[in-house]
Formats: C-alpha cells, sequence, structure tokens
C-alpha cells in the first residue's frame, strides 16, 4: 500500500496492461516529439527572428527616423508609417501605447522590430492571435509575411500597470 | 523519546507522535485560512471578468489579483504541504519528527512572510503580480516577505530530510519508503532545487528594488524566475499525486499495482521538469529556435510520460482493490460501487479527471513550442493551470483533509451531508471556470487584464461576440466554485473547531 | 514461470479502457490546435 513500506522485493515485472499503457504512452510522446519539429518548419506556424541589444534611446531614435521618412497620415493622433517593403519596421511599447500604426503590402516580406521603452510588455496581434513578449533593452526582429487584408489590433496582453488595458495599436495590411 | 509521547490512531493503526501532530494541526489550518483569503480574491476576480457584472474597481482588480495568487497559489498549497511533509515522514512511518523547534521556527518564518506579503500589496505598494516581473518594481517589503517565506519553506522541506534519515536510523523503515512519503521525498528535492531558483533571482532583485543594484535584465528575470515559478507547480503536482496514492490506500485500500512503475515515474519528475519548465519563454527574444524546439518537443515528454503513468496506476490501485473486495462483474461494476459519498475518494477522482483532462492534456498543448505562439499570455493560459492546481491540486488537498481531521484532529466531520457534495460542486465549477477560459482564449482574450471593451484606448478592438458568453461562463463557473470553497471551509473548519471529540 | 504469468494478467481492465478514451481526446485535442495553419501569415 501507499501508506506502508513495499515488500523486500517490489521490483516487480509489468501486468499486461501496464506493458500496453506504457508503451502507448511512449508511443504517443515519441510521436509528438518527432511531429513538432517536423511540424516546425512545414507548418510555418512560427516566424523565424533574431535578437540584438537596443537602449531604450537607439530604439527610440530608430523609430522617430522610420516616422520622418515613411509617415503618411495621422490617425487618433498617431502617425500612420508605410515603410518599403525591404525597410525594416519598428514597433515602440511603452506605458501605454504601441507607436506607431503601421501600413504593411500584402505578400510583402517585412523585418518587424520589437522593443520596450520601459517595462515588459505582450505583444499580441488580433484577431488571429499571434503572441509575443517584448522586453526593453531586447530588439526581438521577427520575420513576418502578411498574406490576407484588413486591419488588425495590437493588444498588450503582459500586464503593465494601470493603463495596461488602455494599450491598444492597430495594423494595416493592404 | 518518551512512550507515552505516542498515541495509536483508531483507523489507520498509525503511531502519532505529539510534536508532529501539533506541526500538522497548526500549517494545515494555517493552509485552509489562507485558501478562504486567497478563495475569496479568486471570487471577486471572476466577477470582475463577467463583463456584464464587471465588479471591482480598477486598482483593486489588479491588487486582487496579485493577492490572489500569492495566497491560493502559494500560500494555502505550500502550507499544506508542510502539513504533508510531517504526516509522510513521520506519520506513516510510525516515528517522530526530530527537530520539531525546526518545524517551528519554519512555520513561524513562512507565517511572517506571508504577512509581509499580504499587507504589502494589501497596502497598495506591490501591484505587480504574482510573476513582478522586472523592471516592475513592487516594494522592498513585498520581496523581502518572499525570501523569508522561502526561507521558512525550505527549512521545512529540508525537515523532511532529516525525519526520513533518523526514521531509517530507529529502523521504522528497513529498505525503501512507502509510496506515499517517496512521493513527497521527490517533491521534497524539487523545492530544495526550485527554492535555489527563487535565491538566485529574490535576493538580488531586493537589493535592486531597495536600490543598492541598478539593473536587473529582464530576459534573464524571466528564465530564473521560471526556475522557481514552473518548478514549484511540479512540488504541487507530487505532493498531490501521492494525496493521490494515499487517499486511494486509505478509503479503498488500493495499492500500486506496480511499485517500480509509480516510483520510476516520480524520478522522472525529478530528472526532466526543471528543463521543461522554459515553456513559459517560448516567444521571448531570448532562446534560439533549435534550443525552444529541443527544449519543449523533447525534455517536455518525459515529464509528460511520468503524468501518464501515474493517470494510469492511481485509478488503477482502486480498481483492483476494488474488484478484490468482489466487484468484479463486466469493466466497470466497481466504478459504479466505487465510495462516492465519500468526499475524500471523491475528491480524489475528480482530482484526477479535472488534473488529466483540463490541465494535463492543454499543458502539454501550449507549452510546446509551435502551439505557445498562438496561446501564450491568452486567457487560456490561467485556463490550464486552474486546472491543474485548482480542479487537480486544491481539490486532492480538499479531500486529505477530509482524512486529517478524523486522524490528526481526531474529530468528527460535522455537516456530513455537506461535506458529501463539496467535491462535486466545487469540481464542477472549476471545469467551468477553466473550460470557458481557454475557450475565451482560443479567441485571443489576454489574461490578467481589466478591461476588454478597451474603453479609453486610441483603438478599440472588439472580440468574436462568442467570448461573451464564454466570458460569463467564467461568472458562473468562478461563483459555483465559490460556493464549493465556502462548503470546504464550513466543514472543514467546522469540523476542526467544534466536530465531536473521537476517542483516540 | 510466476514472472511469465505477471505478464500476461490484466489487472485493471476498466482503467485501461478509460485510460484509452483519455488518449484519444488527448491525441485530438492536439491536433485541433494544428487547425490554425497560417492563413493570415505565411512566414519564409
Amino acid at each position: 500500500m501507499a501508506i506502508k513500506e513495499p515488500e523486500r522485493i517490489w521490483w516487480k515485472p509489468y501486468t499486461r496492461d501496464e506493458k500496453i499503457w506504457v508503451a502507448v504512452s511512449l508511443l504517443w510522446m515519441f510521436t509528438s516529439f518527432v511531429f513538432m519539429p517536423v511540424y516546425h518548419f512545414a507548418g510555418s506556424q512560427n516566424p523565424p527572428y533574431e535578437t540584438y541589444r537596443v537602449s531604450p534611446e537607439e530604439f527610440d531614435k530608430l523609430v522617430e527616423a522610420m516616422i520622418e521618412k515613411y509617415k503618411v497620415g495621422e490617425e487618433n493622433g498617431m502617425p500612420v508609417v508605410h515603410p518599403d517593403p525591404d525597410e525594416p519596421v519598428f514597433i515602440r511599447a511603452s506605458m501605454w501605447q504601441w507607436y506607431p500604426v503601421v501600413e504593411l503590402e500584402k505578400g510583402k516580406t517585412y523585418k518587424i522590430h520589437l522593443s520596450s521603452m520601459d517595462i515588459q510588455h505582450g505583444f499580441s496581434i488580433l484577431p488571429i492571435n499571434m503572441n509575443f513578449m517584448v522586453l526593453p533593452n531586447y530588439d526581438y526582429v521577427l520575420t513576418l509575411t502578411p498574406t490576407t487584408e484588413g486591419e488588425y489590433y495590437i493588444v498588450c496582453n503582459e500586464f503593465c500597470g494601470m493603463g495596461h488595458h488602455m494599450m491598444v495599436g492597430k495594423l494595416y495590411v493592404k | 523519546m518518551a512512550a507515552e509521547d505516542y498515541r495509536i490512531c483508531s483507523f489507520t493503526g498509525l503511531k502519532i507522535h505529539k510534536p508532529t501532530e501539533d506541526l500538522i494541526k497548526w500549517n494545515t489550518v494555517t493552509a485552509i485560512l489562507f485558501l478562504a483569503l486567497g478563495g475569496l480574491m479568486g471570487f471577486l476576480i471572476a466577477l470582475t471578468r463577467w463583463p456584464s457584472v464587471h465588479y471591482l474597481s480598477l486598482q483593486n482588480y489588479y491588487r486582487y489579483l496579485t493577492l490572489h495568487g500569492i495566497d491560493a497559489l502559494l500560500l494555502w498549497i505550500i502550507f499544506f504541504e508542510i502539513g504533508l511533509v510531517y504526516f509522510t515522514s513521520a506519520v506513516l512511518l510510525n516515528t517522530r519528527t526530530v527537530i520539531p523547534w525546526a518545524g517551528w521556527t519554519g512555520y513561524a518564518l513562512m507565517l511572517v512572510g506571508a504577512v509581509f506579503v499580504n499587507f504589502v500589496v494589501f497596502a497598495g505598494k506591490a501591484d505587480v503580480m504574482f510573476t513582478s516581473y522586472v523592471p516592475l518594481q513592487a516594494d522592498a517589503v513585498y520581496y523581502l516577505g518572499i525570501i523569508i517565506f522561502a526561507v521558512g519553506a525550505l527549512t521545512c522541506y529540508g525537515h523532511f530530510f532529516a525525519n526520513i534519515i533518523q526514521a531509517k536510523r530507529d529502523g521504522a523503515y528497513k529498505h525503501s519508503l512507502p509510496l506515499g512519503s517517496f512521493g513527497l521525498a521527490a517533491a521534497c528535492i524539487i523545492a530544495v532545487l526550485t527554492l535555489a531558483h527563487g535565491a538566485v533571482i529574490m535576493i538580488p532583485v531586493f537589493f535592486w528594488s531597495m536600490g543598492l543594484i541598478h539593473y536587473i535584465d529582464p530576459g534573464t528575470y524571466r528564465l530564473i524566475f521560471w526556475g522557481l515559478g514552473h518548478p514549484s507547480q511540479q512540488i504541487n503536482v507530487c505532493a498531490m499525486v501521492s494525496v493521490w496514492y494515499m487517499i486511494s490506500a486509505f478509503t479503498v485500500g488500493g495499492k500500486p499495482v506496480n511499485e517500480k512503475l509509480s516510483r520510476t515515474a516520480f524520478v522522472l519528475y525529478i530528472f526532466f521538469i526543471n528543463v521543461a519548465s522554459e515553456h513559459h519563454l517560448l516567444v521571448d527574444p531570448i532562446f534560439s529556435n533549435w534550443h525552444k524546439i529541443i527544449n519543449t518537443s523533447y525534455m517536455m515528454h518525459l515529464a509528460v510520460f511520468a503524468s501518464m503513468v501515474h493517470a494510469f496506476a492511481v485509478p488503477a490501485s482502486v480498481e483492483v482493490a476494488l474488484r478484490n473486495q468482489g466487484y468484479t462483474r463486466g469493466l466497470f461494476e466497481w466504478l459504479k460501487k466505487a465510495p462516492w459519498s465519500n468526499p475524500a475518494f471523491s475528491a480524489m477522482a475528480l482530482s484526477m479527471v479535472l488534473f488529466g483532462f483540463l490541465g494535463g492534456i492543454t499543458g502539454v498543448i501550449f507549452g510546446t513550442e509551435q502551439y505557445n505562439i498562438i496561446r501564450h499570455n491568452t486567457f487560456a493560459i490561467p485556463g490550464h493551470f486552474h486546472g491543474t492546481v485548482v480542479g487537480g491540486t486544491t481539490l486532492a488537498f480538499m479531500g486529505f483533509t477530509y482524512l486529517l481531521i478524523p486522524y490528526i484532529f481526531r474529530r468528527e466531520l460535522v455537516m456530513q451531508g455537506m461535506a458529501k457534495w463539496q467535491p462535486y460542486v466545487y469540481g464542477i465549477g472549476v471545469a467551468i471556470l477553466s473550460i470557458s477560459m481557454m475557450s475565451a482564449g482560443s479567441f485571443g482574450v489576454p489574461r490578467r487584464h481589466y478591461d476588454i471593451t478597451f474603453s479609453g484606448a486610441p483603438f478599440s478592438f472588439t472580440f468574436d461576440p462568442a467570448i461573451d458568453m464564454f466570458m460569463s461562463m467564467v461568472g458562473i463557473g468562478g461563483i459555483l466554485a465559490a460556493i464549493g470553497g465556502v462548503m470546504f471551509i464550513l466543514v472543514a473548519m467546522g469540523s476542526i473547531m467544534y466536530g465531536k471529540r473521537l476517542a483516540s | 514461470m510466476a514472472d511469465e504469468k505477471h505478464g500476461d494478467i490484466i489487472e485493471a481492465p476498466g482503467v485501461l479502457v478509460l485510460s484509452f478514451i483519455f488518449l484519444i481526446l488527448f491525441v485530438i485535442i492536439w491536433f485541433a490546435h494544428l487547425k490554425w495553419l497560417l492563413e493570415i501569415w505565411a512566414v519564409e
């Protein structure tokens, strides 16, 4: 019993049902273990990325330079940019906004740089539900190719203070 | 040790040492009180996420959410586990607690730390959530409280090893520990590793909060914090699985079908859970793709395999025991004739179902690199761990409390009619809560979020209308679980204080 | 001899059936999460 010391020899062979269950469990674990790395490449569910160190000041300068070069309008007081497809795109997280609004072209590949000015934020693209962490001092570069036109929203999903629920940004694919 | 310090338990025949009994009593009662506080917070939070109720104010929502994590996840569970430490290292072995004063010191430290943390969060100086991700900063007292609590907990987990070494010397067991103690030994080993991670990160953060250190790298913090955060859930899993085996043994006389299999599974937990806890960092910038693929597609599955073994072995022990009692007709006569009105048994059975079907399956899926991207930080994540920690661990511990009351507190259960229904009400509430959280999360609803209508935001996103139903069900599940929780507190505290005394 | 026999016994047939139900659900839910193929973001 689980509440008594086992008898002298408890290293006993398995019964048949135990063998069956251990075998199918191992088989399923092995299947998922092989399947997932394959799916990583075949299923394209995860974007490739690189990471660099960057200070908030440096990143801020890159964001401002991009806005100056590619600004095409304003929406709700926030600049809208339409960068060239081979140029890097910078999206800045801070308490409590995603800055600026970005327009991307359908079918073009972009390098999207994410970093935070202050504390940790969560980059959640809705309604398609893709999620990334945005950390201060890290430049997280995602390679993405939008394939469907529309309006997307960026919601912060890592707690970042009392204005957390107001931290919503926007993204267009045209 | 004088013989008069011992008594023989009339139910189990176990020899119980007076200081051990007191330590178990105090730790268990403290645990139940923190469960009451944490549960109340959880109830208010569920009401707030129910869109048409939206009960708490903005500030209180995040404050109570921080407290809910601390009280329900940390304090209730660890205080109860410390009770289990003494139960499995002394009572089960018919022996004594070697250094009672160390047990009391550990208890006092844990209590002081717990009071510090609760106080500072209530005072509004630590609205940082359970994870306290840097550079979001809390008052230094918050980190100090966590550190003091951890030192106390480490003292008590360490006591387990002192007890079993002395027990071996005293000849209380000859070759190996009973499985219940073996599982707790695995829990205590993981606890030591886990608390070491906690010290590595919480002590620097404490100095940082006092201004003595200027910079803590947020990526490093996340890595080491989750070396604390996830393996500590594995302490809970080991303790919970031990409790399953023990409840099976106490209620139906179940014995593990194969000690070898069950013990190997516990050893797999010790080796693989720490490396698998990186699944919290799967969408972080800090690791390479290959690191993430290997870590979660390979390492994690060995720990998962261990859980699948227990998922078979514990119910098998029940089936074998009941078949031996003569319920052998067909495949499922034993299941029909099981003691479903014994709250300890039904709590164990429900705990296994909820842990496996709700918490377990989703945990494996959300923890896989390729899937994590669509679930990270959504409401599906709390849905998963309410399946494991609430439906699984909390319910199992509630069931064990129903055994501790006669065995250790020597009281008869009061309100037995209510006690009979309590695991079902609580279990169904938690199941609704967990399923609706996971469903809402699959639409991208964020966790730890005050207002998913985003009032005051520059842009407003509207979720799929289906989430209204799921978010309302979160409230309904929360209410049911709260009713089940209140029933538990009434029965447990009522029995401990006013239950009919049982002769020893 | 006794050991060989031990390997032929099914001690807990009911739980074996329940465990298979669990496993089948596990596999179904696992693959259900793959349905989310990247229709919106293709990735090089």
